[in-house]
């Protein structure tokens, strides 16, 4: 299992010294950085991949208090939108050349007009997202997407070419299907990647070329096959929903307490990687899609398909309880939980409702919360 | 003297058209049963839904919103948001979803007016706030109807309703299509263009008579209070396509249009315009009758002053629905909504702006902020931020809001009193 272990590492140091990291892999490929944020998987990394800039999530992670930011947004709203925002002022994300966003949902919408507004990044842009999964939709993205190419090749000066975007395509399957194997690896217990491993290893995919990514994951996924380090008993089995969890504290936590986070479902999750971009498809009209079609989130309409999914996770991956974690002020996701929590009931799993920020300061209480249910799906209870 | 307490105020209303559209109000949610019993289709929507459209289908409409503020205006609101706590939402969401979701997921039976007609169908216009789609998606699931969703594309670049996008109009379009024929399936009836062509014209005499109205109330003295416009918008709301909102807003023009020429002015002695962004708390109406013993009177309010109302071209009616909701301001990037703002708050002569800091209320809360600071700094007019909801009087701290509004209006008086105003 060496080579995990390294992979991991890397991985891990890639996560936490995220913004050195950046700033070398631009001074090192010469290659433009865009940062994208959103609170859902909606932004198509593939075509500013295949404009020549390289595309990389902002997970917020302020470690000030966010004096900044109290210039220009209030304290009562998503906590990650604020602490992008206080990064971009505070100067830590000086290595961005520009910014994409998409109006996945109000609250981001209405933030982009601050960077726009207070950053000095060349180029920003707010893409539009339908919440309808129908042929309608995907008609309408399709449109969106040729606007936004057409803004991305005026910023960059070069035309995106339908093989540019192609091979972009091709590369960015191939690192979802790895990420995949690496979710079967997790979740057969064939290997030794745990839940909170595995959210290290999509948000460092997120953040890092995709083609040192996928190397990594090779390397990672070669070391799985060599077989488990598990023994003893079989433990008892999670699955984790979110709108974005960017934070390993509550992963952790559970496995702490012998819980094996088999499944999850959040953006830095499985609904980043469990679908692919038609290849046999014209690749714009395939893009828009995907992104159309993705894994529900708390956006999308029907909601029975956001309930459909949840509940086939949990079968999928046979597990023993679920946990909902919901960030504080995301409207979407707090008014759509209390059905999450009654699909999940109703067939037969226990669930338990967790509200938190993104800074970790909550995790007492949450660990004084998450116990009890623990006991209970270990079969204490 | 104890100063009286702003929920205790009972709203004045000065227009004696307004009494007109009261009646309308409470006309409209005992229609819908009698419809509901005739085997007519009734849907629940969302504001800004284009209802002139539902109209030329025969299909009646009601709003669950306009219903929560009617329950917030009776201090129902926070029995009904805690029925909805008491199943798990949590109460830093949106007034007017925990106050209906409260009222429909517990049964409740004896709401005022007889409550709501059970809908056949939902329509979410996507327009305002994902918080719509969202709370009508659990309704859809309490009642096992359909939802009709209508998403306008966002607008990030179009000035004027020329400039949109030829797709986000098609996607628009697209939608109201399939609503149209989702309804002609229902009832076996085709909508024939007649049919809407005359609808959208009511409509437009509608939205064209509600911005004389507000045009209006750009005179000094200010012809009506904010309470007098918050009781007149309804038509805007579920009447139009109905000669019924032109009769009931042309009452209100010729009134105040009255007044105007006549200089007569809505208070005693007008020294404060303000200008008022964000929800009314449906609670407590009196705090635009209560600002008066300052001088002070709300010449405009972004809720009724922005409520979509232009289409313009009658023989395009679908197109401008679609250009209609597309440039809803908060459909719009903030750039568009904040120069709004700050172009009203010229043309209104406005001296003072409160802000409701509404936590529950996404699309207003996020920016508020970023338009106090740009009043501060483009225009030098100084603004509030009070804190509540507009339908959970819970959430409502009296004693503080009255304090700080007292400070910034006497602020302002002094500002005036020493040549300061910040506009001419």
């Amino acid at each position: 299992m060496g080579n995990a272990v390294k992979g991991l590492d890397e991985l891990s140091r890639v996560l936490s010294k995220r913004h050195e990291y950046l700033t070398d892999i631009k001074a090192t490929s010469g290659r433009k950085l865009i940062g994208y944020f959103a609170d859902d998987v909606v932004i198509p990394e593939e075509l500013i991949d295949a404009a020549g800039l390289m595309p990389t999530r902002l997970f917020g992670g302020a470690k000030s208090p966010g004096a900044l930011v109290a210039q220009h947004l209030p304290h009562y709203m998503c906590a990650f939108a604020r602490s992008s925002l206080e990064l971009c002022l505070d100067g830590t994300l000086a290595y961005l050349d520009g910014i994409v966003m998409a109006h996945g949902c109000d609250t981001v919408a209405k933030v982009y007009d601050s960077w726009r507004e207070h950053s000095a990044l060349s180029f920003a842009y707010l893409l539009d997202m339908p919440r309808q999964r129908n042929e309608l939709a995907c008609s309408y993205f399709s449109a969106e997407l040729r606007v936004f190419k057409a803004t991305l090749e005026e910023y960059t000066g070069t035309p995106i070419s339908d093989e540019s975007l192609r091979l972009a395509i091709r590369k960015y399957n191939e690192n979802r299907r790895l990420l995949r194997s690496c979710h079967e690896a997790r979740s057969s217990g064939r290997s030794s990647l745990t839940g909170s491993d595995m959210l290290r290893i999509v948000m460092a995919g997120q953040i890092m070329p995709k083609e040192q990514h996928t190397r990594i994951l090779n390397e990672l996924l070669q070391a799985a096959d060599a077989g488990s380090d598990r023994a003893g008993p079989e433990p008892a089995r999670l699955l984790v929903s979110s709108v974005c969890m960017t934070d390993t504290h509550l992963l952790q936590l559970v496995e702490e307490r012998g819980v094996h986070v088999v499944a999850d479902d959040f953006c830095t999750g499985s609904r980043y990687y469990m679908t692919d971009v038609d290849e046999d498809r014209p690749p714009l009209e395939a893009l828009a899609r995907r992104y159309v079609e993705r894994v529900p989130g708390p956006l999308v309409e029907p909601l029975e398909v956001r309930l459909e999914n949840l509940t086939k996770l949990a079968r999928r991956d046979h597990v023993d309880g679920v946990i909902l974690y919901v960030m504080k002020h995301c409207d979407p996701l707090l008014l759509e939980v209390p059905s999450l929590a009654d699909a999940v009931r109703d067939i037969g799993l226990p669930v338990l409702v967790l509200e938190g920020g993104d800074d970790g300061r909550a995790w007492q209480k949450t660990a004084r919360s998450v116990e009890p249910f623990l006991e209970m799906i270990r079969g204490e209870a | 003297m104890v100063a009286p307490r702003i929920t205790d105020i009972r709203p004045q209303q000065t227009l004696q058209s307004a009494a007109p559209i009261a009646a309308a109000v409470r006309r409209s949610y005992a229609d819908a049963h009698v419809a509901k019993k005739e085997g007519r289709l009734v849907a629940w929507v969302t504001g800004g839904t284009p209802v002139e459209l539902l109209a030329a289908l025969d299909v009646v409409t009601v709003l669950p919103e306009s219903y929560a503020a009617l329950c917030a205006a009776k201090r129902l609101s926070p029995a009904y948001c805690g029925l909805a706590e008491a199943v798990g939402y949590s109460s830093d969401l949106c007034g007017y979803a925990l106050s209906n979701l409260g009222m429909v997921l517990s049964g409740e039976q004896n709401a005022p007016l007889g409550g709501l007609a059970r809908p056949d169908f939902l329509v979410v216009n996507r327009i305002a706030c994902d918080t719509h789609l969202k709370w009508f998606q659990v309704i859809a699931r309490h009642f096992q109807c359909p939802i009709l969703l209508l998403e306008a594309g966002y607008n990030t670049d179009a000035a004027d309703y020329w400039s949109i996008p030829q797709h986000k109009l098609d996607f628009y379009v697209g939608q109201l299509k399939v609503l149209i024929h989702f309804v002609e399936d229902k009832t076996g009836q085709k909508l024939g263009a007649e049919r809407l062509r005359h609808s959208v014209e009511l409509a437009k005499e509608a939205g064209d008579l509600w911005k004389q109205i507000m045009n209006y109330r750009k005179a000094i003295p200010s012809p009506i209070t904010g309470a007098d416009a918050n009781g007149i918008l309804y038509p805007m709301v579920n009447l139009l396509g109905r000669q019924e909102a032109v009769s009931l807003l042309r009452g209100v023009r010729d009134e105040i249009r009255e007044r105007v020429e006549q200089s007569r002015s809505a208070i005693p002695e007008e020294k404060i315009r303000l200008m008022y962004l964000n929800i009314p708390m449906w609670y407590a109406l009196g705090l635009f009758n209560y600002v008066e013993k300052f001088g002070a009177v709300f010449v405009a309010e972004n809720y009724n002053t922005d409520w979509p109302s232009t289409i313009v071209d009658v023989a395009a009616p679908l197109e401008s629905l679609a250009r209609k909701a597309t440039l809803y301001r908060a459909n719009c990037t903030l750039g568009f909504w904040k120069e709004a703002i700050l172009s009203q708050v010229v043309d209104y002569h406005v001296d003072g702006v409160i802000q409701l800091g509404n936590m529950g209320c996404p699309y207003n809360r996020v920016p508020q902020l970023e338009i106090q600071r740009a009043l501060r700094e483009r225009l030098g007019v100084p603004s509030l931020i009070i804190d509540g909801c507009q339908a959970d009087d819970r959430k409502f701290a009296e004693e503080q809001v009255r304090a700080s509004i007292d400070t910034f209006l006497e602020m302002i008086l002094r500002n005036i009193g020493s040549g300061n105003r910040a506009l001419p």
